[in-house]
């Protein structure tokens, strides 16, 4: 049990701290500085989390939780009278509408209720939800598609199939009246057409006289927190009296978690290369931090060391006294840290637009959070950085022997053993003033040349990203220009490039190399040995229907093929074998796809085919698939994994013969892969083998020179814009700007580092010198009165100026000239882009610059001293 | 009774070249409520003494032993406290704390111990001294004889048995001075405290039980009963 | 969501529980350590003080001061008692001069030629000083004994031996006054705890005080063995004491009514109470006014 002694401390602490304004300023200017970097930090980090997880649920058409499929009003209410559920909706979903004008992205005709409407992330723009007899709403796009004008009122008209049926007879055109619409949401997946209650029950009605099957209603759930999902879910359904496995039970309830919420988000983002990142920057702003805040308080407590000796002597312990310092240092944040978190969170949301188009988000999901881990971590951080630096200021001040209260002698603190100057000549008058606190010396040229190296060091980094290398890494062609299903993989079959417009495209610009790449369609397979095929099963993720072998005891399994013409094959990357044969019509040759990895483990993998051999791939017309529980075809909905067992009827096969291994440019490739044999063959050999099932889907063509390439680009971008076909193009002038982008970014956020670290450089280097005036205030007052004129009194100040600023920016240079050359190893291994360059030029211009305020602070200092006389500042000595 | 004890005490300050001897030596007992006056030329170590008898310093050799206790056995934070309670200290320069007004100037030992204020003792004392008036006052709007009275109230607020005064009149008026001293001498009178004041002025000599004599470093002199 | 609440409560009330059992126990140390510091003040020791912010370190402190300035402490306790022996001293010492020069110029009187009443005013000037002489010495003796200047060193000593010395020295004074004084003591010697020198003066007193108050007949002194206790008595047939007057006899300067007129300052009884007392026994008194007065003194015998 302690004496009570806090409030007279806390009175000192307090009252001490409002008699050194000055020290108080800059003080709450650094740790608001500080602040800043930590705030921003935070911003971006939270952001980034909130964007990604908006992005996902839009990318996904909606957030809520989870979903039991195809319930009927009984098992409703048995669901959702369970306590785990927090919210419900339904939805009944009628037709889709995949057809022209939905070819490119289709239409689901459903009924949803308000929740479910919410959930989809509807927000009408005007109007309402529908309500009675033929009332719709749908997207802005899909009424442009469907051509027809924004006005509420206006007649619509739709063909859609019936859910779930694909035969002419289920195609059903209905007239609806627009009750309201909302701006379309570019990341969704599909357009949403909702329609009434009313309507859905009178179309079931008509379902069931054409004799098909009732349409279902899928129940949407949430519960109190996105926590654990799935066990929450399987919870209420068995709890309710439902079982999720076996799928011929009468209870038996299909269900589905959203995808957005299985991930572990996490592991998505921050990987451990970007925890490095992050933590690296979080101590480089603890350590900048510290810097200045250590010198302030060093600088305060040594000049107030009479004071605290004084405390000592009335009997104020050094425990006491560190929670005087600390007291004030904490006082000061309660200033500046709001501060610093305001501009911080400004800082931060400005930025993060910039970075969102670095990571593969689409800058419509951009979300700045707000949430309050925010403020709070970057406070912590803050406090924890004040807290270490002022430990040291604190110790010493503790440390005070009581009898320096008593000592007349005026010092600058310490007293040190001073080396006789040979004469009073200024330049050796100020360096011997400069040793006599070594510690703010350092800190000083530290900070200061600190800056100058993060300068040069950014500067370096950004410098160097290779443009060229940038595109050349990507790309192998100058341009592709493609069907846009190419381009943005949207599931199901993709769009044919028309091979009318790619002569168009041939002959209008003028391409020193035109390739073609055709995709092999349908359901293609390789034959797999045993061996083969148990690799398969046991690295594929996920459960996969067991095969019936064939006769010969071969297992198919799927596999790609794309097809390239002679031209276009000059950009394949030949790891192995001889790939002219690709051509060669004297046999039917393959190229087996590789990389760069796997092709190291080819050699002694006894289950991959070597040049040489023969591989066979088939078409399959058919396949059985029987649930080995029923015995049966598995019925609707259920998940093909292992208890279903697949037999493979009807397949033709071909043989080949493998010419090579090869290595095929992402942007030439199909873009989508298999855990199969996927292969590349040549187009004539495909159009004998496959016939119709070989289909373009994109040109790739180079052009020579700069003109030509300014010329194709132009015109490949108007097609694309004007022609009402579904085109996109890939150009290298497309991946310039894109580097651009990353290369400003970069700029951006170095820039803004470099600034705030420069600043409290620069805050250090003024406080270190305002300090240093004050504590020899009757020093210099002394020598004034002995004859020291003021111009050479304003002398000596300037040369220590100079001498911290230069000086800084010599070391700095020094260390640069060091650091540069380890920086560009580095750094290249990091990041291809990169290629190193040597580089000190910020450094060497900023020493004048340096030189300038080095000049500038202590004149301007040393006027404010003046202002007050000789005599006035000698009689202040006792 | 001795209630401060002074035994072979040493201090040497520097090294090498400028190693300085205040003290080489010296012995000293003083009885509870005796009044001693400390005399001797500048240099001769007077201060010296007088702080390593308060616990300011500690003696390069020798023991220092307060209230039977051996206060150089101590380590730093109880020196503090033991000063905090036992000493209270009168310089010449004030060592007032320049942001605190005069009553929390006063009562800032016994804060700093976080015991109870006896309110009527400190306002007995301060209308004693003549500082009624400048209660909340702050150090600089004081004249330097307002300011030694309130260094004087602050040691006699907390009853320390020791006071240690080091020529508490040397910035004051021989007037202001005379009373100055006159007030401290009646009130550790009336609380039995002991006084040791450094002085180099004859007439507060006088005012003592005994007058000790240090030259050098050492006493020549320890007075005896008057 | 629920099972992180659930652990945060969970910490958070095992927590608060330690707490509290902290403050619990370090509370209780701080009680117990300021008690054992009073308990030392109490019996006058001083104890080590401690310098640290501990609230038990400023009660050490306040402690201290306390003992230092008041009586209480045994330092302080035999600075008293040094006064008061010193005093004690001079005034047994200083005294005895003039009282001897008193009787001497009585005695001188006396011896000169006298009419019968300067006779009997010479007669009462001897006795009072001898009053006086006795007074003093009584007085010395009692205050010595109070304030434990003097202290009694109880031995193993036989009471049949006492009790024989007492009767042969009081004897004299009996005859003079035509009393017999007998003793009567069992054959086995009983032996007992007491101070020989304090134990026989007390006897001495009582005895004389059965003199003082008896006109004929005699004083019978016996001893008395019990189990834990040896018992004197004496025994006189005097003019006895009333019931009432029984308890008054003990008190300091009492002297009953009835013997006004005789010798004595009222002491005597006072001190042999005081110093069987303090010798761990008791004294009894039981008499029948006109019958004499039987007095008992129960000294330990172990």
């Amino acid at each position: 049990m302690r004496v009570n002694n806090r409030k007279c401390v806390r009175r000192i602490g307090v009252r001490s701290l409002l008699t050194n304004k000055r020290r108080n300023i800059i003080a709450i200017a650094a740790i608001a500085l500080t602040a800043i970097l930590f705030t921003t930090l935070f911003t971006i980090l939270m952001s980034i989390s909130s964007t990604y997880e908006t992005n996902t649920f839009r990318q996904l058409g909606g957030y809520a939780h989870a979903t039991f499929k195809d319930v009927t009003d009984e098992q409703i209410e048995k669901l959702t009278s369970h306590k785990l559920i927090k919210e419900y909706g339904e939805r009944t979903v009628i037709g889709i509408a995949a057809e022209a004008p939905f070819t490119k992205r289709s239409a689901e005709i459903s009924f949803m209720d308000e929740n479910d409407t919410k959930w989809s992330y509807i927000k009408l723009k005007e109007g309402h939800l529908p309500t009675s007899g033929k009332e719709v709403i749908m997207d802005t796009e899909a009424l442009k598609l469907l051509g027809v004008e924004p006005k509420l009122g206006e007649e619509v008209t739709i063909s859609f199939n019936i859910m779930g049926i694909y035969d002419e007879s289920a195609v059903v055109t209905d007239t609806f009246t627009l009750a309201g619409y909302w701006e379309f949401d570019q990341l969704c997946p599909v357009h949403f057409i909702n329609v009434t209650k009313e309507y859905v029950e009178d179309f079931n009605k008509m379902v069931a006289e054409k004799g098909y099957s009732s349409l279902r209603t899928d129940l949407d759930v949430m519960f109190s927190s996105s926590v654990d999902v799935e066990s929450k879910l399987i919870k209420v359904a068995e709890e309710s009296g439902f079982t999720l496995n076996q799928s011929d039970a009468e209870n038996y309830i299909r269900f589905g978690v959203n995808p957005g919420y299985t991930f572990s988000r996490g592991s998505d983002i921050f990987t451990p290369g970007t925890i490095a990142c992050i933590l690296a920057f979080a101590i480089l702003v603890i350590f900048t931090g510290y810097l200045i805040i250590y010198n302030i308080f060093q600088i305060s407590v040594a000049g107030d060391i009479r004071f605290y000796g004084l405390l000592k002597t009335i009997g104020t312990t050094s425990r006491q006294i560190k929670r005087v310092i600390r007291i004030q240092a904490l006082a000061l944040c309660i200033i500046g840290i709001p501060v610093g978190l305001l501009l911080g969170f400004g800082l931060g949301a400005i930025l993060m637009p910039v970075i969102i188009k670095m990571s593969n988000m689409s800058g419509n999901a951009l979300t700045i959070s707000t949430s309050p881990v925010i403020f709070v971590a970057s406070a912590l951080f803050e406090i924890l950085t004040v807290i270490v630096s002022t430990a040291k200021p604190g110790r010493l001040a503790a440390g005070v022997s009581p009898v320096e209260a008593v000592k007349y002698t005026e010092g600058s603190g310490i007293t040190r053993k001073r080396k006789t100057t040979k004469g009073a000549k200024v330049v050796s008058m100020a360096i011997a003033n400069m040793g006599r606190n070594k510690k703010k010396t350092v800190l000083v040229f530290v900070s200061l040349a600190f800056a100058l190296v993060i300068l040069n060091s950014v500067n370096l980094f950004v410098e160097g990203f290779d443009k060229e290398k940038w595109i050349a890494a990507s790309d192998a062609t100058d341009f592709v220009v493609g069907n846009t299903g190419y381009f943005k993989f949207m599931g199901g079959e993709r769009g044919a490039m028309n091979p009318e417009v790619a002569e168009a495209i041939k002959d209008n610009t003028n391409p020193s190399l035109w390739g073609e790449g055709y995709e092999i369609t349908g359901y293609l397979v390789y034959k797999a040995t045993e061996a083969q095929h148990q690799e398969y099963v046991d690295t594929c993720p996920g459960g996969q229907p067991h095969q019936k072998p064939q006769e010969d005891g071969g297992y198919y399994i799927g596999s790609y093929i794309e097809a390239f013409n002679p031209a276009l094959a000059e950009s394949l990357k030949v790891y192995e074998g001889d790939i002219s044969l690709l051509n060669d019509k004297s046999g039917r040759y393959v190229a087996l796809l590789s990389d760069d990895e796997s092709f190291k483990y080819i050699k002694d993998d006894p289950n991959a085919f070597k040049v040489g051999d023969k591989i066979t791939y088939a078409t399959v017309k058919q396949v059985l698939a029987l649930d080995k529980r029923t015995g049966e075809a598995p019925g609707e909905g259920v998940m093909y994994d292992e208890n279903i067992e697949e037999e493979f009827i009807d397949v033709t096969e071909h043989e080949f013969t493998v010419c090579a291994y090869v290595g095929v440019p992402y942007s030439i490739s199909l873009r989508k892969g298999t855990f199969g044999k996927d292969a590349i063959i040549g187009v004539d050999t495909a159009k004998e083998v496959f016939g119709e099932n070989v289909k373009p889907i994109f040109v790739a063509l180079n052009t020579d020179s700069e003109a030509d390439e300014a010329a194709a680009e132009q015109y490949i971008g108007n097609l694309v814009e004007e022609s009402g076909e579904e085109l996109g193009y890939e150009s290298k002038e497309i991946k310039r700007k894109e580097f651009e982008d990353f290369k400003n970014m970069f700029a951006l956020f170095g820039g803004v580092l470099v600034i705030i670290i420069g600043m409290v450089g620069v805050l250090n280097f003024i406080n270190a010198v305002m300090a240093g005036i004050i504590a020899r205030k009757n020093e210099i007052a002394v020598l004034q009165a002995i004859g020291m004129t003021g111009k050479q009194v304003k002398e000596m100040l300037v040369t220590e100026g100079l001498i911290y600023t230069v000086g800084a920016g010599v070391i700095a240079l020094v260390l640069s000239t060091v650091l540069v050359p380890l920086l560009n190893s580095t750094i290249e291994g990091m990041f291809w882009f990169y290629s190193g360059h040597f580089s000190v030029t910020p450094v060497l211009v900023m020493i004048p610059i340096f030189a300038i305020i080095g000049f500038l602070i202590p004149a301007i200092s040393y006027k404010g001293l003046t202002k007050v006389s000789v005599v006035e500042r000698i009689r202040e000595l006792g | 009774m001795n209630i401060l004890e002074a035994k072979g005490l040493k201090k040497i300050y520097g090294e090498g070249e400028n190693k300085v001897n205040a003290l080489r030596g010296v012995d000293l007992e003083v009885k509870k409520g005796e009044f001693v006056a400390i005399v001797g030329t500048s240099g001769s170590g007077k201060s010296t003494l007088l702080h390593m008898l308060g616990g300011l310093d500690r003696p390069t050799e020798g023991e220092v032993i307060v209230e039977q206790k051996d206060i150089s056995k101590l380590k730093d934070e109880e020196l503090t406290i033991f000063r905090r309670r036992k000493i209270g200290f009168i310089f010449q320069a004030f060592n007032l704390v320049p942001v605190l007004n005069v009553y929390e100037n006063i009562v800032l030992p016994i804060e700093l111990d976080g015991a109870k204020i006896d309110k009527e003792f400190v306002e007995e004392i301060i209308n004693t001294l003549g500082l009624s008036e400048k209660k909340e006052a702050l150090p600089n709007q004081l004249s330097g004889g307002q300011q030694q009275r309130v260094a004087i109230a602050r040691a006699l607020a907390f009853r320390p048995a020791i006071i240690l005064a080091d020529e508490p009149t040397g910035n004051l008026d021989s007037k202001t001075g005379q009373d100055v001293l006159s007030l401290l001498k009646v009130s550790a009178e009336k609380f039995s405290q002991t006084i040791v004041m450094i002085t180099h002025n004859d007439e507060i000599a006088q005012l003592a039980d005994r007058i000790i004599r240090i030259e050098d470093g050492h006493i020549v002199s320890k007075g005896e009963g008057r | 969501m629920n099972d992180i609440v659930l652990y945060i409560g969970i910490a958070a009330a095992v927590l608060g529980v330690g707490f509290f059992i902290c403050s619990r126990i370090s509370t209780k140390k701080t009680l117990d350590r300021v008690e054992e510091l009073i308990d030392k003040a109490i019996e006058g020791d001083t104890f080590q003080e401690s310098f640290s912010e501990e609230r038990t370190s400023r009660l050490e402190t306040k402690l201290t001061e306390y003992l230092r300035a008041s009586g209480v402490s045994a330092l302080n306790v035999k600075n008293e008692r040094d006064k008061i022996k010193t005093l004690i001293a001079d005034i047994s010492h200083q005294t005895k001069t003039p009282i001897a020069n008193l009787v001497l110029h009585g005695e001188l009187l006396k011896e000169s030629d006298l009419n019968p009443e300067q006779e009997e005013c010479v007669d009462a000037l001897l006795r009072e000083s001898d009053k006086l002489r006795f007074l003093i010495d009584a007085l010395v003796k009692l205050s010595r004994l109070e304030n434990g200047i003097l202290s009694l060193n109880p031995a193993k000593e036989s009471v049949s031996s006492i009790v024989t010395e007492v009767a042969s020295e009081m004897r004299g004074k009996a005859d003079k006054k035509g009393l017999y004084i007998k003793t009567d003591l069992p054959e086995e010697d009983v032996k007992a705890s007491f101070d020989r020198k304090w134990t026989t003066e007390a006897l001495i007193n009582i005895v004389d005080n059965a003199v003082k108050y008896t006109q004929s007949g005699g004083i019978t002194l016996a001893v008395k063995n019990y189990e834990m206790f040896a018992c004197i008595t004496v025994k006189d047939t005097g003019i006895g004491i009333s019931e009432e007057d029984i308890p008054k006899i003990f008190g300091r300067f009492n002297r009953l009514e009835s013997s006004r007129n005789e010798e004595g300052v009222g002491i005597g009884l006072y001190l042999a109470r005081e110093i069987v007392k303090l010798e761990g026994g008791y004294m009894k008194v039981s008499s029948k006014p006109g019958e004499g007065s039987e007095f008992a003194v129960f000294l330990k015998k172990e």
